[in-house]
């Protein structure tokens, strides 16, 4: 990948989506090959010096301890050793972005669960990495905060944030993206492990390798507004 | 965690003048009952009740389980059993410092034999707690069978023992605490802010930049090795590390800014406080510290988890 890409994996349950990005972020050893970030093998690096680069939103936040939602921030902050008024000022422009300012005292199990994404998005930002890795970030949101949360990421894409996204929902994906996006976004379709294509979003034949992926049969319409993608059952 | 602060620094106050409580009776042994009884009495329990504060809190959020405690690694049983085994095997050996280098002795092989496990990439924390819990279990058969095969005094002193007490420490035992106790509270406060990302989940953590398994593996250590001391001196004290974080946790919801300093700080409060209780409540008895603390610690914890949070 390079700086200021946006690559989306994509596949059915149990294709390794994950597994891969568990990888991607020195979380779990891959079996063979390496992953690499700017040129060093993600293992050789010391945690907070791989944190500085990368940061990830994995699929499963732990709820079970009460924390208010600045002390959540905080812990997003732990590469840094600023002051507390550098951190105090960190926190709230992240949370400013993702429209959380109101919340900062909050016990993050209050929060339901569309306003307890948006601090996890505001946590991803306060760490300040140039590579960003989210697992099913709009998963388990109703649409009208799914359409947020994609709004949210890819302003951020767009003003430089390299970026790495699983989701279930192409559909979605295809519709929070503007025209001018749609060749530098990259789709990966993984099955069984193993990555089966990448295409850019705008590719003609981008419709029946999504149809194959998910053995669905796929639509894409184009409308004023940019494509339409529609999955249903093979007539 | 003002809250928190005010009451633990109030009930410093009153502690600073326990040991001159009811004195008047003897006015000729007061002064040996102060400086060479109470006091260094008083600044042991204010010790062990660090460790276990400080180990009980780390190890709670460690293991994200709120039942842990600092004898989730094993430590406790293995001191007990540790210290069974001289009374039985060793009759002869009266000396209190081979009982309590027994305590040490098992208290050590055990939780170090869980708290390996912790530096094994991809075991899960619940693998640990699970060890922890199967060698307590095993070391508790262990010693309820030396218990039935021993005499009556052997056993005797070993449930003695096992009630955990600080009526027998002096000066040496504060001095040779001290160090140790310190460096365990000093050195959990260092780790509190990569202990707090663990609270969202290993992963999570692991995103932020904390190595999990090299923290839990530091932890875990330090704190077996300090509880494992705190044993060998008091015997197992119970409930201290389990109930006051969490009445840390009650009266300052949702903060994590100073709960692991002020949970070591406070279990030191409420362990002397117990202890003053324990020897004050009944007329011209003692009563067990670990009695104490059980009896003052359960009905609070469950008012406070009964009472709805703010």
């Amino acid at each position: 990948m390079d700086e200021g890409d946006l690559l989306v994996l994509l596949g059915p349950n149990g294709a390794g989506k994950s597994s891969l990005m568990s990888a991607l972020t020195g979380w779990i050893r891959p079996d063979e090959g390496q992953v690499l970030l700017s040129g060093s093998p993600i293992g050789s690096l010391k945690a907070t010096e791989r944190a500085a680069s990368l940061a990830w939103l994995p699929q499963h936040t732990d709820t079970s301890e009460s924390l208010r939602v600045d002390e959540a921030m905080r812990t997003a902050r732990f590469r840094f050793s600023d002051t507390a008024a550098q951190e105090e000022q960190a926190i709230t422009e992240a949370l400013r972005w993702a429209g959380m300012l109101e919340f900062r005292q909050r016990d993050l199990r209050t929060l339901s669960g569309g306003e307890a994404q948006r601090i996890h998005l505001a946590r991803l930002a306060v760490q300040q990495a140039p590579l960003w890795m989210l697992d099913e970030p709009a998963n388990h949101l109703d649409p009208r905060t799914q359409r947020e949360v994609y709004r949210l990421l890819l302003d951020r894409w767009r003003a430089g944030t390299t970026m790495v996204l699983i989701t279930h929902d192409p559909a979605l994906l295809l519709a929070s993206l503007a025209p001018p996006d749609l060749p530098r976004v990259h789709l990966a379709g993984m099955k069984e492990g193993r990555m089966a294509w990448i295409l850019p979003a705008d590719a003609p034949d981008l419709a029946s390798h999504l149809g194959d992926l998910y053995q669905l049969q796929a639509h894409i319409l184009q409308t004023p507004r940019g494509p339409r993608l529609q999955l249903e059952w093979p007539s | 965690m003002t809250r928190v602060a005010l009451l633990t620094l109030g009930t410093f106050l009153l502690l600073a003048a326990s040991p001159w409580i009811g004195l008047t009776d003897h006015p000729d042994a007061a002064p040996f009952i102060v400086w060479q009884l109470r006091v260094p009495r008083l600044l042991m329990a204010l010790l062990v009740g660090l460790v276990l504060g400080t180990t009980g809190a780390v190890f709670q959020a460690l293991f994200r389980n709120p039942l842990a405690t600092p004898s989730t690694t094993g430590t406790t049983a293995g001191a007990t059993l540790g210290a069974l085994a001289v009374l039985v095997l060793a009759p002869g050996l009266a000396h209190p410092l081979a009982l309590a280098g027994g305590a040490f002795s098992g208290a050590i092989v055990l939780s170090l034999g869980v708290t390996a496990l912790a530096m094994a990439h991809g075991r899960s924390i619940h693998d640990i707690l699970l060890a922890g819990v199967a060698l307590t279990l095993g070391a508790g058969a262990l010693t309820m069978g030396l218990q039935a095969t021993a005499d009556m005094s052997a056993t005797f002193r070993a449930v003695q023992w096992s009630l955990g007490s600080l009526s027998t420490v002096g000066y040496r035992d504060v001095l040779w605490f001290t160090l140790p106790a310190l460096l365990v509270w000093l050195l959990m406060i260092r780790r509190s802010r990569a202990l707090d990302a663990l609270l969202l989940g290993e992963a999570q953590a692991h995103g932020v930049g904390v190595d999990p398994v090299k923290l839990r593996t530091e932890l875990l250590w330090v704190g077996s090795l300090g509880v494992a001391c705190a044993v060998a001196i008091t015997g197992p004290i119970a409930f201290v590390g389990l109930v006051v974080p969490h009445l840390v946790r009650r009266l300052a919801p949702g903060r994590r800014k100073g709960f692991i300093a002020w949970s070591g700080l406070s279990a030191g409060a409420f362990l002397a406080l117990a202890d003053l209780l324990a020897r004050h409540v009944l007329p011209g008895r003692e009563l067990p510290v670990g009695v104490m603390t059980a009896a003052i610690g359960a009905p609070f914890l469950v008012a406070l988890v009964l009472r709805k949070t703010p």
